[in-house]
């Protein structure tokens, strides 16, 4: 417990220092959060309840609650710690997707993704398949990736987004709306 | 692709997904015009842009709300004086902890976490607000609200008594509660609701899960949680619950009223609790939500919200009845059987399920007290007010509507009447002791003063009745009427009166005019100084209908327009002797007039706080025929669908109103010239009351005019069966107009067969019933002389069947007999050589047909007339016109009678031998 508070009063102070400006923060913030969200996703995914239902979103918040526990913060700093979170979650999410894909003829534990059901069919590769392209739209728009990954690991609303990247509302939604297309022609395409 | 060639696509990329399809290429031959692979790079996305889904990428409509409760965890404190203790549940308001309070007294409570992502001032200000008239309710059925506030962070927070119950749809499935006890709940949750009320506080989001049950002193009381949240906390959340894209509370789809659900409206008053506990007496009775449907499993929200708007539900025992699959379990969780839990859910309890759950407020029951009444009448076993008031009325329509065939009541009819009566003069008698301004509201109360002569003597009617296959004789009923009346309400002319009105009425519904009218001007007399009024107009108005089918049009029109205008008569009656100014308007086959009278007949019906919707449905069904007179087919099939409609979701749509408005529709679809739809809508009746009972009690009309349909499409043997049955089934009821009827029918298909024999045996018995059975010149007698002329032309007796069929047609009805005797003499103008006056009839059939046929596609005689016109023309030498006709004539009748009828296989020779030539 004890630790737990000192971590919640640096996550927090980082967390404001990003937000005023300092990248440094950040690179401090982010081990932290990583860690965290590893953990706990860890957690999740391991549980052997086959109904269990893991939420990237839900995941986020959870350690975002942990970390910053019953403080109030504002929220400001809170979609600022989700944008970070998100870019975090999605490198997990994928991470284990590949692993499982590597050892499904062991038959492990299946975890639905409630997210990430929209990903029609087989949820391991869609989740690799975006992933993947993702990278490839970061090549030509690194600002639209990061409103995929905010939006779609991160649950964060195109106003919350357009708050953190400091983008007119209507831009976020263009680039949300064109992105979604040019991601779901690129990840159609035969691999 | 670069970087800055994206850019360039993404921007011509959004721009033409907002733009409308066909717009697009426009939009991109200017944007790309100097760059073709721009332009196909764009087309390509615009490609795949039509193949994303919908939620492609998107988060299911339930993520998280990112409020700052998703982190509790038990063990913790909340709010300095709650230790959270386990988490009861998650829904749309946001969490719901069972916790224990550890000041300033230790108890378990209920804390309920409003989801609220932004704690936004406005919600806790409402929030506090809503607080004091929370504290102020205080019912057994509503759990207690102990207190309101917000934590520092300004987390609002409700504490409630912590109810240990199941919802109240689980908890009477999981004790297997039958019907009555589920009720017995069902009106303490109303009487809580109307507390509730009382003190201004709607909830809004009445459900099962808000209405939890709970024993107390091992009796199942049921206690409301949740009243008046929906007001007081507007976050934007997700769950079962809707809420607008504004943050505003609509309600559980299912449970919503429908103007919850309309755009727009936000006057939301008590009556919306009152549609939610409909939907919860619905599960109740039924199993199923009223919209819900199993098979195709979750149905979009969007059609859901739409059916609940527009449509009208089924009636809960039709629900179950249609729900093969489910409805054993639903009946045994009821612990009864399917069949038996149809037959108590039939009737009154559907009715009081379809009040509850009327689209429009103003029809629903005005209180939640309300509706508890009516159900606890049902539970009396007194009539409830969902159901019309009075049986008699009901019974008097009964006779009154078929079509056609000129009906005499059966043994069943007659029962019923009397029971009316008898109920009729119960009634009349409990009002002398009571307050006249009362009336209204005693009189469905009033009727279940049921005695035990009335008892005794139904039951000796209905054992009687079943003991021999007769029906009840008209003198045996009319000798124990007069009895009973005698004996119980000797002393008082207006229950004297009563019987005397519906003998009257029974004679008149069964043909015999003549004898009805002395009985009704007595009892005219005997109520001349009476102050019930609806009595008198009734009488009144009784009498008029009958002078008018003595010939008194004027004179009826006249009574009818006076009685209206009494002060004082009730709208119930006043709408009654409307619909017989509509009658008086259709026996004259005047389509406006009938039309004009039956709108106003059901306005006034409308504006009575006790219309019923079986007499609602009947006076629609009465619309569809002026509608039909008028030549509006389409819209008369529109009138009589929304009346089978209504009576199915009152659950009637076997009653004998229903099976008489059903038989209209048929009449209507033949008049239309339609004969395979009549013969369908018919054989769809025949079956529904045949199927219905062990013992069925088959009207001889609707057997009469099933084989009708069948010599229309050129069935005949079949017809012929038909018609040898309706002779028998009307002889045996001693209904001689009947017999008449079905005996033309008889010798109309003998005389088709070649048969002349049979059919002028046939002919002349029909003949000998006539005189006493049909008024001369009415359809009927048309009919047998129609067919007889018929029959005269096939023996050649050329003069005898002008005489007929001119006769026929000089009555000048635009009905199908004067089309079919212009057609006989068109026949034998052309047999005679006279063929200008052939084409001259065969034209006006063709007109009187077209007009009858009015807005349907398809007439058999249209068909008929046009083959004639192609026989004429052929005559005359005119090849081209006379091969138009028989196109046009092959085409009518090959999708209105069976593919061998006789004329239809005729058109097809012509028709094929003028192409060959």
């Amino acid at each position: 417990m004890s630790d737990r508070s000192g971590q919640v009063s640096d996550v927090s102070d980082l967390l404001h220092h990003w937000v005023q400006g300092d990248e440094k923060a950040l690179h401090t913030l982010i081990p932290v959060v990583y860690k965290e969200l590893r953990r706990l996703a860890h957690h999740h995914l391991k549980s052997e309840r086959p109904d269990h239902t893991l939420q990237s979103t839900a995941l986020i918040h959870e350690v975002y609650l942990r970390m910053m526990g019953a403080q109030p913060v504002a929220l400001q700093n809170r979609a600022h710690f989700i944008a970070v979170a998100s870019r975090l979650m999605r490198q997990i999410l994928v991470d284990y997707a590949r692993g499982r894909r590597a050892d499904k003829r062991d038959g492990g534990c299946r975890i639905s993704f409630e997210n990430l059901a929209v990903l029609a069919g087989n949820g391991d590769a869609e989740l690799v398949a975006l992933d993947q392209a993702l990278d490839q739209l970061s090549r030509i728009d690194e600002r639209q990736g990061q409103i995929v990954e905010m939006k779609f690991f991160g649950g964060l609303s195109a106003a919350e987004i357009s708050q953190v990247l400091g983008l007119s509302r209507a831009t976020v939604d263009r680039d949300w709306a064109t992105a979604r297309v040019w991601l779901h022609r690129q990840m159609a395409r035969p691999a | 692709m670069t970087v800055e060639r994206w850019q360039r696509v993404k921007e011509l990329l959004h721009h033409a997904m907002q733009l409308a399809p066909e717009g697009r290429a426009r939009f991109l031959d200017d944007a790309c015009a100097a760059e073709p692979g721009l332009r196909a790079e764009v087309e390509s996305l615009l490609v795949a842009d039509a193949q994303v889904p919908a939620d492609f990428l998107l988060p299911p409509p339930t993520a998280p709300d990112p409020d700052g409760s998703d982190g509790l965890q038990a063990g913790q404190t909340f709010a300095g004086n709650f230790r959270l203790l386990s988490k009861l549940g998650e829904g749309g308001m946001g969490q719901v902890w069972l916790a224990e309070q550890t000041s300033p007294v230790r108890r378990q409570v209920a804390l309920k976490l409003i989801k609220a992502g932004m704690y936004d001032e406005a919600i806790v200000q409402r929030f506090k607000s809503e607080r004091q008239s929370l504290a102020i309710m205080d019912h057994p059925a509503i759990a207690k609200v102990f207190e309101a506030g917000t934590t520092l962070q300004g987390q609002p927070y409700l504490v409630m008594e912590y109810v240990a119950g199941l919802p109240i749809t689980e908890y009477c499935d999981q004790k297997k509660l039958g019907i009555r006890q589920r009720l017995e709940l069902f009106v303490q949750a109303c009487e809580g609701v109307q507390h509730a009320h009382q003190k201004a506080i709607i909830h809004r989001d009445l459900k099962p899960p808000n209405i939890l049950v709970v024993e107390v002193d091992g009796k199942p009381v049921p206690r409301i949680i949740d009243f008046g949240l929906a007001k007081a906390s507007a976050p934007r959340a997700a769950g079962d619950s809707v809420f607008t894209q504004f943050g505003h509370f609509l309600g559980t789809p299912g449970y919503m009223s429908p103007e919850q659900l309309a755009p727009g409206v936000h006057d939301v008053d008590t009556r919306t609790d009152v549609y939610s506990l409909g939907v919860v007496l619905y599960v109740l009775l039924s199993g199923q939500k009223p919209f819900e449907t199993r098979r195709e499993g979750q149905q979009p929200l969007d059609q859901l919200l739409r059916k609940q708007r527009e449509d009208e539900p089924p009636s809960p025992s039709a629900k179950v009845q249609s729900d093969r699959e489910s409805s054993a379990a639903i009946a045994e969780a009821r612990g009864t059987d399917r069949r038996q839990l149809v037959s108590v859910l039939r009737g009154d309890l559907d009715c009081i399920a379809s009040k509850a759950l009327d689209r429009d407020r103003a029809r629903r029951y005005g209180a939640a007290s309300e509706l508890a009444d009516d159900v606890r009448r049902y539970l009396n076993h007194e009539p409830v007010l969902a159901r019309p008031a009075s049986i008699g009325y009901r019974v008097r329509k009964y006779a009154r509507r078929h079509r056609v065939a000129v009906v005499a009541a059966g043994g069943l009819a007659l029962l019923l009447a009397a029971f009316g009566v008898l109920q009729a003069l119960q009634l009349r008698h409990t009002i002398h002791e009571r307050d006249r301004a009362n009336y209204q509201r005693d009189r469905a109360l009033a009727l279940v003063a049921r005695n035990r002569a009335v008892q005794d003597f139904l039951d000796l009617l209905i054992t009687e009745a079943a003991q021999s296959d007769k029906p009840v004789s008209v003198s045996d009923m009319l000798a124990r009427s007069e009895l009973l009346a005698a004996s119980e309400f000797r002393d008082d002319p207006e229950d004297h009166a009563a019987v005397l009105d519906m003998l009257g009425i029974h004679y008149h519904t069964t043909g015999n005019d003549a004898q009805a009218q002395p009985l009704l001007r007595q009892a005219l007399d005997e109520v001349a100084n009476s102050r019930d009024l609806d009595l008198r107009a009734q009488i009144r108005c009784d009498h008029a209908i009958v002078l008018g089918a003595l010939g008194a049009v004027a004179e009826a029109t006249a009574t009818l327009n006076a009685v209206i205008e009494v002060p004082g008569t009730s709208d119930e009656q006043a709408a009654e002797c409307l619909e017989y100014l509509s009658y008086i308007a259709q026996d004259a086959n005047d389509g406006a007039g009938a039309l004009k009278y039956g709108n106003l007949a059901l306005e006034r019906l409308r504006r009575s706080p006790h219309a019923s919707p079986v007499t609602e449905a009947d006076f629609i069904g009465s619309i569809g025929f002026a509608e039909h007179l008028g030549g509006h087919n389409a819209q008369a099939e529109l009138d009589y669908a929304r009346a089978l409609q209504m009576f199915a979701r009152a659950g009637r749509e076997r009653s004998a109103e229903a099976i008489s408005v059903r038989n209209n529709w048929g009449i209507v679809s033949d008049g239309a010239g339609d004969s395979k739809r009549a013969l369908e809508i018919f054989e769809q009746t025949l079956q529904m009351v045949t199927q219905d009972s062990g013992k069925p009690q088959v009207p001889p009309y609707l057997v009469g005019n099933l084989a009708r349909q069948l010599e229309n499409v050129g069935r005949f043997d079949e017809a012929r069966a038909r018609y040898a049955q309706c002779v028998e089934m009307a002889a045996k009821s001693s209904n001689a107009a009947q017999s008449m009827y079905c005996l033309v029918g008889l010798g109309s298909v003998s005389v088709s067969q070649g048969d002349s024999g049979a059919a002028a045996d046939y002919l002349a018995q029909a003949f000998a019933l006539a005189a006493g059975a049909v008024p001369a010149g009415s359809p009927p007698a048309l009919g047998l002389l129609l067919t007889q002329g018929r029959l005269a032309l096939e023996r050649g007796s050329m003069a005898e069947a002008r005489t007929a069929l001119t006769s026929v047609i000089s009555g000048q009805r635009p009905i199908a007999t004067t089309v079919r005797a212009l057609l006989a003499r068109s026949e034998l103008n052309m047999r005679e050589g006279r063929v200008e006056d052939a084409g001259a009839d065969a034209r006006q059939a063709l007109a009187v047909s077209q007009m009858l046929q009015g807005g349907i596609a398809y007439s058999s005689r249209t068909g008929l007339a046009w083959l004639m016109i192609g026989r004429v023309r052929s005559a005359q030498g005119d090849a081209p016109a006379a091969h138009a006709a028989f196109q046009t004539a092959v085409d009518h009748l090959s999708h209105t009678v069976d593919a061998n009828y006789p004329a239809l296989l005729d058109a097809q020779r012509r028709l094929g031998a003028g192409a060959a030539g």
